[in-house]
């Protein structure tokens, strides 16, 4: 047995690591693509909760890049010189080509749950400092040290400025920021709402004529699914908006994973999860796929091989209320 | 390199056999820490695979011992190191199901669940359900001659096998078929039956056509506490003369539920023995049941009563939580209050049957041989077809106990013999329970059935190469 | 912050429950896409922990198989003896990071 699926991981551990710990993010993010989404959009500078992205569907893009780009460089003494060189210049620059549809697609999803929770007359804010990647890489490659450090910096800024409540928008910024950081960070005090807690179970603007028999098929993500116990709570919301929906095999608790925390060292196994997950969704003969993490967006679509047939939740309830931008 | 490896890779292809060490460990466990070894881990693809392996094995004095999920606890599935493991797993189609003539094709690497996942969708159900359906293959399951929670109504695995192909360890690798799809089959002597249940020691089974059956269309669920053992067994005794449909009868006792609540919690609680009666009924007739159910429970002066109408509330109301922490709960146990953290707990699932009648008297005689020995005893069973499974657990310190231990559960088995039972319903002989069979069929004066089996064995397996010294004790 | 003995400690606590039942495989995604290869299943990874905790045996195929965790915690939920599957696999990778 020799390593199938595992390839180069200590140069790119190396990378992301270097990356997240002096960049801020695990690969090269464009200002256009962390802030795009806010173009157009009357965003306040103050009010109750901090809207959090974490930076997580932004990077999607960029991840899909250069997942297809891993998986193509097998030269391992080039990652080599390349781990090394990262320090000095961020090499994550290099694949830093992305399809900007891609990108305006994060855009609106991001801009869809804003509004969603306007709508919701949720009272909340945007600053663009505080806004920053909550380490989950950090945490799954078991990076402790590395970890503490970041999650007490990330933690102190909002602390500084006297935030106390936060609007996370995906599951893995969710968890990293209400069940990880507290075991590193003392006097840990932060509130930590995921969008799907906050926002309205009915439809507000019903009178939008939304002509759309559409089924879906719901894909839980594992983290809201098993570790945070949400979902009931998206399911709600759906058969509020009357949105129809089917469960596909393994959902809920056994929610099967799409394969995406894997695609840095393992990119070909990833996609083989993807692909798996994908003929599950498919056997239920539902029209379109409703994810709510971006990780799952971008494995998914990524198999599926075309954007339609996998949507975030956030813009399925968007259509429905008129908020698409 | 072995020439035995070199040769089965040109057999088979390279990626159907490892001999990486690490790999091999993993497929010579099984889920009663018995840990054997082997000279590689083989997954055959097809019935061609497996009668490749079959002969060569044969004419090369291989032996062969074969394995699905190893979740079996009485040591059939693991193997020695004068042979390869050969595991089934990677054959796990369902190539077809047919409900109009109720019955399904499946390889022996599918998953119980899986099967039944599938089939539930159409409202179909394969009834075997262990304890470990989550993780017991096809093949397993036949080889073990599988029971579970609704053995009452349907039986165990012998029960529901229409047909076999299986490859016999000739000099031909024989396929042979036998049975077929129909319930009905009088064609010479039973070799199915023969065959289910004969734990990987006969022949290798690469097919199966399992019978399947309605699911139910509604399952009342009532629970209840009893202060004294002869109350609950009063309550059994109504329940079965009250003509319900009983799907699943199950029983802990006073001191198990008291243990599983304080270590696990449980939404249900109450004081005294714990008996759970599920019936299979309408819609219609949902809580006309329920109310007969909850009225016989009272009568017979349980002190605490819970209900449910669909087996979804139920689990919502964890009904069957304590029942089903028996083993998780013992787990616990076992590790409170260890010496060294880092030591680990041996736990053993006993497997007895008295008949239903006797039950008062078994767990009488149960509580009296734990105290006897100082092994602590958590209790649970199916008392719908009066199964038992006594837990107990020995610490890796206590091998000094073995000996103690192993005569403990000797006296297990001999009072079960004793009530008219036997010493396995459901999990099988392996290689720890052989005293337990020549125990049993001496006191039925009738060793020579043990001397017939060996006879068998030797005409499907001439050379002793398949799971040799499992099962049969030599007399 | 825990020291790794520390760590080492309680991940061995916790992985030496394991009974061996299997019944963490079937929600498992890398061992359903690997055809039931214990290698990538949760009951193969934390064997292979307790094997390098207890005897020192460390090979590719223990990388092979803890970096492959998706850490989606699916067996997590099924553990009848209550292991932190996931959470055990992600804290060992803190060991294996500096072998």
């Amino acid at each position: 047995m020799s390593m199938r699926h595992v390839k180069n991981k200590n140069q790119i551990i190396r990378i992301i690591r270097d990356n997240i710990v002096r960049r801020g993010t695990p690969i090269y993010l464009s200002r256009w693509a962390r802030l795009g989404w806010i173009e157009g959009l009357n965003v306040d500078g103050e009010g109750e909760y901090l809207f959090f992205t974490g930076l997580m569907y932004q990077m999607t893009p960029y991840i899909e890049s250069m997942v297809s780009r891993l998986s193509r460089l097998n030269k391992s003494i080039l990652l080599d010189i390349g781990s090394k060189l990262n320090r000095l210049i961020d090499i994550s620059r290099l694949f830093s080509k992305v399809d900007g549809d891609r990108v305006r697609h994060a855009h609106q999803i991001i801009r869809s749950i804003y509004l969603l929770l306007v709508n919701s007359g949720v009272d909340i804010y945007y600053n663009p400092g505080l806004d920053v990647y909550a380490g989950t890489l950090l945490h799954d490659f078991g990076l402790e040290d590395d970890l503490s450090i970041y999650a007490y910096k990330v933690y102190r800024r909002l602390e500084e400025v006297g935030v106390d409540k936060v609007v996370t928008i995906d599951p893995h910024t969710t968890y990293m920021l209400k069940e990880v950081y507290p075991k590193y960070i003392d006097d840990y005090s932060l509130e930590v709402y995921p969008y799907i807690d906050l926002i309205k179970a009915t439809n507000s603007n019903s009178h939008v004529d939304n002509k759309t028999d559409s089924i879906y098929v719901i894909h839980d993500p594992c983290y809201y699914a098993r570790a945070l116990k949400k979902s009931v709570i998206y399911r709600d919301i759906l058969k509020g908006y009357g949105i129809k929906y089917v469960e596909p095999r393994f959902a809920r608790l056994e929610t099967y994973c799409c394969g995406g925390p894997i695609e840095s060292l393992s990119p070909e196994f990833s996609a083989n999860i993807a692909s798996r997950r994908l003929e599950m969704l498919r056997e239920t003969g539902a029209d379109k796929v409703i994810v709510l993490c971006p990780i799952c967006l971008a494995n998914l679509r990524r198999a599926a091989g075309h954007q339609d047939y996998i949507l975030d939740f956030s813009e399925i309830l968007a259509s429905y209320t008129g908020d698409k931008s | 390199m072995n020439r035995h490896i070199e040769e089965l890779i040109k057999l088979l292809g390279e990626d159907k056999v490892s001999t990486d060490p690490i790999t091999i460990k993993l497929y010579s466990k099984n889920a009663v820490y018995y840990e054997g070894s082997a000279l590689a881990a083989v997954f055959p693809e097809s019935t061609v695979d497996v009668s490749k392996l079959a002969r060569y094995a044969y004419e090369n004095d291989l032996k062969i011992y074969p394995q699905g999920s190893a979740s079996e606890i009485v040591g059939s599935s693991t193997p020695r190191e004068d042979g390869i493991v050969v595991n089934f797993m990677r054959m796990r189609k369902i190539k077809e199901i047919n409900y109009v003539d109720s019955y399904v094709v499946a390889e022996p690497g599918v998953r119980l669940i899986e099967l039944n996942n599938v089939l539930r969708r159409d409202g179909y159900m394969f009834p075997i359900d262990p304890a470990s359906i989550k993780s017991a293959t096809v093949g397993g399951a036949i080889n073990s001659g599988s029971g579970g929670m609704m053995g009452a109504k349907y039986g165990t695995m012998k029960d529901w096998v229409l047909g076999l192909e299986v490859v016999l360890p000739d000099e031909d690798g024989t396929v042979l078929r036998l049975g077929g799809k129909t319930t009905k089959n009088r064609e010479g002597y039973d070799l199915i039956r023969l065959i289910v249940g004969s734990e990987g020691t006969l022949a290798l089974v690469t097919e199966s056509t399992l019978r399947i059956t309605l699911a139910p269309e509604r399952v009342v669920t009532v629970a209840g506490f009893f202060g004294d053992l002869e109350d609950l067994m009063a309550c059994v005794v109504e329940i079965k003369k009250s003509k319900l449909d009983v799907l699943i009868m199950e029983f802990v006792d006073d001191a198990t539920a008291k243990m599983t609540v304080e270590t696990l919690g449980s939404k249900v609680v109450g004081e005294g023995h714990l008996l759970i009666t599920s019936v299979s009924t309408v819609d219609e007739a949902a809580e006309r049941v329920r109310d007969a159910l909850v009225h016989i429970y009272d009568e017979a002066g349980a002190n605490k009563i819970y209900s449910a109408l669909t087996m979804e509330e139920a689990e919502d109301m964890g009904i069957f939580d304590i029942r089903r922490n028996l083993y998780p709960a013992s787990i616990k146990m076992a590790s409170m209050g260890l010496r060294d953290d880092e030591e680990k707990p041996y736990i053993f699932v006993e497997d007895i049957s008295v008949p239903p009648t006797k039950l008062v008297e078994a767990v009488r005689r149960l509580r009296n041989i734990s105290d006897k020995y100082g092994f602590p005893m958590v209790l649970g069973g199916h008392v719908g077809d009066g199964n038992l499974h006594p837990v107990v657990w020995i610490r890796e310190s206590e091998r000094d106990k073995m000996e103690q231990f192993n005569k403990f559960v000797l006296d297990i088995m001999e009072m079960a013999i004793e009530l008219g039972g036997v010493i396995s319903s459901e999990h099988g002989i392996g290689t720890v329970k052989k005293d337990g069979l020549i125990m049993s069929f001496r006191s039925k004066n009738s060793l020579k059935a043990l001397r017939l089996m060996h006879e068998i064995k030797k005409i499907f397996d001439p050379k002793n190469i398949l799971n040799p010294d499992k099962m049969l004790p030599s007399v | 912050m825990d020291g790794l003995e520390d760590i080492k400690r309680d991940i061995l606590r916790d992985v030496l429950k394991c009974s061996y039942c299997a019944m963490c495989e079937w929600v498992c995604p890398t061992i359903d896409v690997e055809s039931n290869n214990r290698i990538y299943g949760p009951r193969g990874r934390i064997n292979l922990i307790i094997t390098y905790l207890r005897e020192g045996i460390y090979s590719e195929t223990l990388i092979e198989s803890i970096y492959t965790c998706l850490l989606c915690m699916a067996c997590t939920y099924q553990c009848p003896a209550g292991i932190d599957i996931a959470e055990d696999i992600r804290r060992f990778r803190m060991i294996l990071d500096g072998v």
